[in-house]
């Protein structure tokens, strides 16, 4: 039996000057050297108790905290975050954040320095963890010029200098494309399984760090599940549960009534039978689904000609763009964080003007129309709703562009735009108070007070779980059947497969590689893994099963159909 | 116009990654050098010695590989700074010889004014050569190693660190605000003021919640855990560092004695 490192009991805690506990009563172990993952919805604690693992809270935020706290036998709680330096490495949400110095190697050395160690030992522990995570190249680097994935990498290798014995992630996915999500989460795992680091991660997206824990924690308040994680899997997927997003092959496994929930795609692959030739099926009369919805011949609403843009430092941003975009579409831009996604929405307004070529609005040139005109066509979300709110209510932030444009009756059209949204309740209140989820429609809702005809979305559902998730896809639905043309660039995947998009342009390094229908663009498998774009879980399972020549399913639903109706026919 | 400020701002304050003859001089002997010059732009005069010092200075900076653009970036922030010289002297001159205190023409005006604003990128021109090849955190290191407490000197670092980022902000700020029609450059200026809160409020709101990220990430890495720490690197003054200030005392002294002979 490996020794208990941390030990958790009874804890209830109060922030300052508030009357419901933000954790109740929660009781837990963790053993030395297990990968355990704390899942649970947005507002659950689990920021919380990362916090009261730290040491941080009731530290640094006071409070009232009952239970005890016990990190390698060290009541935290009580002696703070200083007494445990060094045993708990630990790294929050945004990386940029986090970093303290200008230099990457400065970066690793800072901790080592504070707690006074010898600096001919602090330059070896440098060495050795760079190599160790292959980062090398990264030594003189400035910290500003980091992708996220690299800040983070960094992170980690300034925490794991220390030679810590347990590594706290709060969240550490939220702010990086799933291709480094994917790399991040085989670096934890391999430190977990090599070096018998005692892994703990608070984290909503299941869907592929899953796989790697011995133990799957549900946190709302209090702790409501605790144990193997296929067994928790299996309870949630039965449970309906929206907060969390498991992985596609533990819903698949269920639905096909596998004997055990399968939380990895290749195991999938070894469970199903289905790994039998896909001759053995007679495929040519399975369901054929809704193909290029498409209309090439719409009115152009967009029009993108040969379009470069460079930024003043040089850089070029982009590089030969040519895209039109019809009324009635609803188009998804992907590609890894960097790909030039956000270059090129902003040029749909005129915030950014072509370095070369042209970009055309509702046949306006966006070299010669300021910014208010051009808005008045296309409304530009972006992705941090924090970065629009200035007013004090809801409602008065939703009149911001009203007002501007002089809008008629515009108290009544903010407040049913509000309540189309579900957030009318919310009108007296600061936008500050909002949840997440509800800065996010609110966001949207000042966009849509002036009623452009072309939504432009920026990573809408950054840092929202799986039920705003699908409140956002259903809200986009709504819009797209009133007759708007909507533009989203992601890189989550899973989301636009809960959309009617009729075209996805991939992204990479400021060219657009390929587009198309969905179906044709997301099977086109090397094309996307080499633009750092992960395909759909279903498309890796249809595609690793062979079975991608014969039929293209996007959804569960579409893929079980399918197979459904194969096996009727399998010869 | 607001854009290319907040660009131009960011950029003074970054440091470069590359590696240069000046990346590798003793970060002391590099303050000494701003310090000196700073010195000797004051106590000099004479319009000639100064330009002097500034090619001088010019072709350290060629030497040393710094970005041009840096320089552009400088040279465009201190525009504003000129002409603010230009305009103050100027009335201060027109209002002195309107009370008959002194006599005024044109040319000394100008000499007055060019020598100011020359002194000015003489000054500039060294703190570029400081703030681009010494990182904030050598500065504190040497200013350690003279007895300063770390857990102030650690505040500059913070600076170089945060404050591109929060220009940064500010700019998506500024693009999300004009994406839903809040333009602030074809405004009155009173209207102008009034919507300068839509950036000023969610730039303030989002700098806090950094702060206490930064807050906690110190916290949790020990910042503050003892009196004295260690720092990795161990400053060593070379023969190098000691050619270079060498060198820069004997020009600027040069400079400072024949001064008076120039005319």
């Amino acid at each position: 039996m490996a020794k208990i490192i941390v030990s958790v009991e009874g804890l209830t805690y109060n922030y300052p000057k508030t009357k419901t506990p933000a954790l109740i009563n929660v009781n837990m172990d963790v053993s030395e050297g297990e990968f355990v993952v704390i899942a649970g919805p947005s507002g659950g604690g689990k920021s919380t108790l990362c916090r009261v693992l730290t040491g941080l809270i009731p530290h640094s935020y006071g409070g009232e905290l009952r239970g005890s706290v016990y990190i390698n036998g060290i009541n935290v709680a009580e002696k703070g975050p200083r007494s445990i330096v060094g045993l708990v490495g630990t790294v929050f949400q945004v990386p940029e954040n986090q970093i303290v110095n200008l230099i990457v190697e400065e970066e690793l050395a800072f901790t080592l320095e504070n707690l006074n160690i010898d600096p001919s030992i602090i330059r070896d522990r440098i060495d050795q963890v760079m190599k160790e995570l292959g980062i090398e190249h990264l030594r003189k680097r400035n910290t500003l010029e980091l992708s996220g994935g690299e800040a983070q990498k960094v992170l980690i290798a300034s925490v794991l200098a220390l030679k810590p014995k347990i590594l706290l992630l709060d969240e550490p996915l939220a702010h990086l494309d799933p291709y480094s999500a994917a790399n991040l989460i085989n670096l934890l795992n391999e430190l977990n399984k090599k070096d018998n680091i005692t892994i703990i991660v608070f984290e909503h997206r299941l869907s592929d760090i899953v796989k790697y824990a011995d133990k799957l924690i549900v946190l709302n308040k209090t702790i409501t599940m605790s144990g193997q994680p296929r067994d928790i899997v299996r309870e949630l997927i039965i449970k309906g549960d929206q907060s969390i997003e498991t992985p596609v092959t533990a819903e698949l496994s269920h639905k096909i009534g596998l004997s055990k929930i399968v939380l990895d795609i290749d195991e999938f692959i070894n469970e199903t039978n289905l790994m039998r030739s896909p001759h053995s099926y007679d495929c040519r009369n399975y369901t054929s689904f809704d193909e290029d919805t498409s209309n090439e011949d719409g009115d152009k609403v967009i029009v993108i000609r040969d379009l470069w843009y460079e930024y003043p430092n040089n850089k070029v941003a982009l590089r030969n763009i040519n895209l039109e975009v019809n009324r009635g579409e609803v188009i998804a831009l992907i590609g890894a964080n960097g790909a030039g996604k956000t270059t090129l929405l902003k040029h749909l307004n005129g915030l950014l003007k072509p370095t070369r070529g042209i970009v055309t609005v509702y046949g306006h040139d966006t070299r010669g129309k300021s910014v208010t005109e051009l808005s008045n066509y296309v409304g530009i979300v972006f992705q941090t709703p924090l970065h629009q709110f200035f007013e004090e209510t809801v409602i008065d932030e939703v009149l911001v562009a009203a007002k501007i444009r002089n809008i008629p009756n515009a108290y009544e059209k903010a407040l049913n735009l509000l309540k189309f949204l579900g957030i009318d309740h919310l009108a007296e209140k600061s936008p500050f108070e909002l949840s997440v989820g509800e800065q996010r429609r609110l966001a949207i809702a000042s966009i849509l007070i002036y009623d452009p005809p072309i939504l432009v979305l920026d990573e809408p559902t950054a840092g929202l779980d799986k039920g705003w998730k699908s409140e956002i896809a259903e809200l986009l639905n709504q819009l797209l059947k009133n007759g708007k043309t909507i533009i989203i660039a992601t890189h989550d995947i899973e989301f636009l497969t809960s959309l009617y998009v009729s075209r996805v342009i991939v992204m990479n390094k400021g060219e657009i590689i390929t587009s198309g229908s969905p179906r044709r663009v997301l099977y086109q498998y090397e094309k996307l893994v080499s633009s750092h774009v992960i395909p759909p879980q279903i498309i890796q399972i249809t595609r690793k099963l062979a079975l991608d020549n014969v039929f293209k399913p996007l959804r569960t639903s579409e893929f079980l159909e399918l197979i459904r109706t194969a096996r009727c026919k399998s010869v | 116009m607001f854009r290319e400020f907040v660009l131009d701002l960011r950029n003074i304050f970054g440091f470069s990654d590359k590696s240069t003859v000046f990346h590798n001089i003793d970060p002391r002997i590099k303050m000494t050098y701003t310090l000196l010059t700073i010195l000797v732009a004051a106590s000099i005069n004479n319009i000639i010695t100064l330009l002097i010092l500034v090619a001088l200075n010019l072709i350290l900076i060629i030497i040393g590989k710094i970005p041009i653009s840096k320089l552009v970036s400088t040279f465009r922030g201190l525009l504003v700074f000129s002409a603010l010289i230009l305009i103050i002297n100027i009335a201060l001159r027109v209002v002195l010889s309107w009370l008959s205190l002194t006599t005024v023409s044109l040319t000394e005006i100008f000499y007055s004014v060019g020598t100011a604003i020359t002194r000015l990128i003489l000054v500039a021109l060294s703190l570029i050569v400081l703030i681009d090849t010494t990182t904030p955190r050598e500065v504190v290191q040497g200013l350690a190693s003279l007895g300063i407490s770390y857990r102030y000197l650690y505040s500059i670092v913070l600076l170089f660190r945060f404050i591109p980022i929060i220009f940064d902000e500010i700019l998506s700020i500024y693009d999300a605000q004009r994406s839903r029609g809040i333009e602030l450059e074809k405004v009155g200026l009173i209207e102008k003021i009034k919507r300068l809160k839509s950036i000023i409020i969610p730039a303030f709101v989002c700098s806090l919640l950094r702060a206490k990220d930064l807050y906690e990430a110190l916290e949790l890495r020990g910042f503050g855990y003892s009196k004295k720490r260690t720092f990795y690197n161990q400053l060593k003054i070379t023969s190098k560092d000691v050619f270079f200030i060498g060198f820069i005392i004997v020009i600027y002294g040069l400079c400072f004695f024949i001064q008076p002979f120039i005319t």
